[in-house]
């Protein structure tokens, strides 16, 4: 369990995991933080649950399906903030 | 012969009492104590479970030399004791392997389970995979009394403690679930294992993949290869020696077995939580129904999804299980151990899964986790 010292270094493990699930069909360093996961990345919803829990494990946090909003969190940014918040806590 | 990591029941009387005749001829047995004139502590244990739990009903007589023989002793296995069941006296208690759920006891006739054993080998000597109290290590010892073959008892069910027993006691049939020759294989170099003068090589416990059946076919070209289906509350059910995973199609309908639409099987109408899959005209167990994970609607088998990681090269344990996932209620987590990389990994379960199966967690570790039956844990760890 690694503790992210701030919103970049989520941004970046972020932009590394969809890079490892996607078999590096998507390449990180080309990830914008407002493409949305699902739409811009040509990824699909286990995919995105995949680099959601890698995240989840390596910054040691659990998130909890009652408190999504996933409207909200359909962008990289987006999905960063929420998890540096809950690190923040 | 002598082994020093283990004791040999056999069953063979004769130079026991100087020649002279004991009855019942083919009940007696006796064990081979170390240099130092007993029995070590494992070995102890099972000499003692066939006392306890054994000799009653199969009316063995068992003879030792060592001089602290204490019959009744149940040695470090508090679970042993001979239940008392309304209609027979010949039942024990067996804890199950808490594959199924929450571990609970199984009552079962001993008598009707070694009457259903074939006589075999009696040259036979069995390396015992299985610690004792469960019902693989009571078909061991069984099939053994029933040949009147002897038993090779390791000083412990670690990797080397069985190999050097197995090399040491001259073990020629061995019983072991796949996961633990997966743990051996893990443990220690292949052509150490291969050197095992084995003639049958017998798979319980959990599912035999294609991928263990041929290494072990590999390992051992001389040998018989067999795998049982067989649960604590039903014994062996069924035992197919192909080389071929699953079991016949008509073997399981000549047992009376069916399956029923959702894929549990039926013995004699009744549901058992198994579920078989009918394939290329042989059933494949693919597990519990708790062995099953939704994820975001789609069923997924967590046994199909290790069979899939065993059969990738480099891939030498698997373990799959459930997680909780925000997004999709659970998804398939998947630990492994070998000389293949994470990338690689999942590049071959795109290739071989459906989507929903493929693990969104992966994780290598030295080793996976598995119970004290040696089977693989179902639950999340650490």
């Amino acid at each position: 369990m690694k503790r992210a010292r701030s919103l970049e270094e989520v941004l970046d493990h972020i932009r590394r995991a969809i890079e490892d699930v996607s078999l590096g069909e998507v390449v990180a360093e080309r990830v914008q933080s407002t493409d949305r996961i699902l739409g811009d990345l040509d990824l699909d919803s286990l995919d995105y649950a995949t680099v959601l829990l890698e995240t989840e494990d390596w910054l040691g946090v659990r998130v909890q399906e009652d408190e999504v909003d996933w409207e909200t969190l359909a962008t990289v940014q987006q999905l960063a903030e929420f998890l540096w918040r809950r690190v923040e806590a | 012969m002598e082994a020093g990591g283990s004791v040999i029941l056999s069953g063979s009387w004769a130079d026991t009492q100087g020649g002279r005749e004991m009855p019942p001829a083919g009940r007696v047995f006796r064990a081979s104590v170390g240099a130092e004139g007993r029995l070590r502590d494992e070995a102890r244990a099972v000499w003692s479970y066939l006392h306890a739990a054994l000799a009653r009903p199969l009316g063995l007589i068992l003879l030792e030399r060592s001089k602290d023989a204490s019959p009744g002793w149940l040695g470090s296995f508090p679970d042993l004791a001979p239940t008392d069941h309304p209609c027979t006296r010949s039942t024990i208690g067996l804890p199950t392997s808490g594959t199924t759920g929450t571990p609970k006891r199984a009552v079962r006739d001993v008598r009707q389970a070694f009457d259903a054993k074939r006589t075999g080998d009696s040259e036979a000597r069995w390396l015992l995979g299985y610690a004792p109290h469960r019902w693989a290590g009571v078909s061991v010892l069984l099939q053994a009394v029933r040949a009147r073959a002897a038993v090779v008892v390791p000083a412990s069910f670690d990797a080397a403690d069985v190999v050097a027993a197995g090399r040491s006691g001259g073990a020629t049939h061995v019983g072991m679930t796949p996961s633990h020759l997966r743990r051996i294989l893990l443990s220690m170099d292949a052509s150490e294992l291969a050197r095992l003068p084995l003639r049958q090589v017998t798979f319980g416990g959990e599912v035999a993949t294609q991928s263990i059946l041929d290494k072990a076919g590999a390992l051992w070209p001389a040998a018989r290869v067999t795998h049982v289906y067989a649960t604590t509350e039903l014994g062996d059910v069924c035992s197919v020696s192909d080389g071929r995973a699953g079991f016949p199609r008509r073997k399981f309908e000549r047992a009376g077995f069916a399956v029923d639409p959702g894929g549990e099987l039926l013995v004699d109408g009744r549901g058992t939580g198994d579920l078989w899959e009918l394939g290329d005209d042989r059933y494949h167990f693919v597990g519990r129904r708790e062995e099953r994970v939704d994820v975001g609607g789609a069923t997924v088998s967590l046994v199909g999804v290790e069979a899939a990681a065993l059969a990738v090269d480099g891939v030498i344990e698997a373990r799959a299980y459930a997680r909780r996932s925000a997004l999709l209620g659970h998804v398939v987590a998947l630990d492994f151990a070998g000389d293949v990389g994470e990338r690689e990994l999942r590049r071959a379960l795109r290739a071989g899964l459906p989507k929903y199966a493929q693990p969104a967690s992966l994780r290598r570790v030295d080793a996976v986790a598995l119970s004290d039956a040696h089977k693989v844990r179902r639950e999340e760890t650490a």
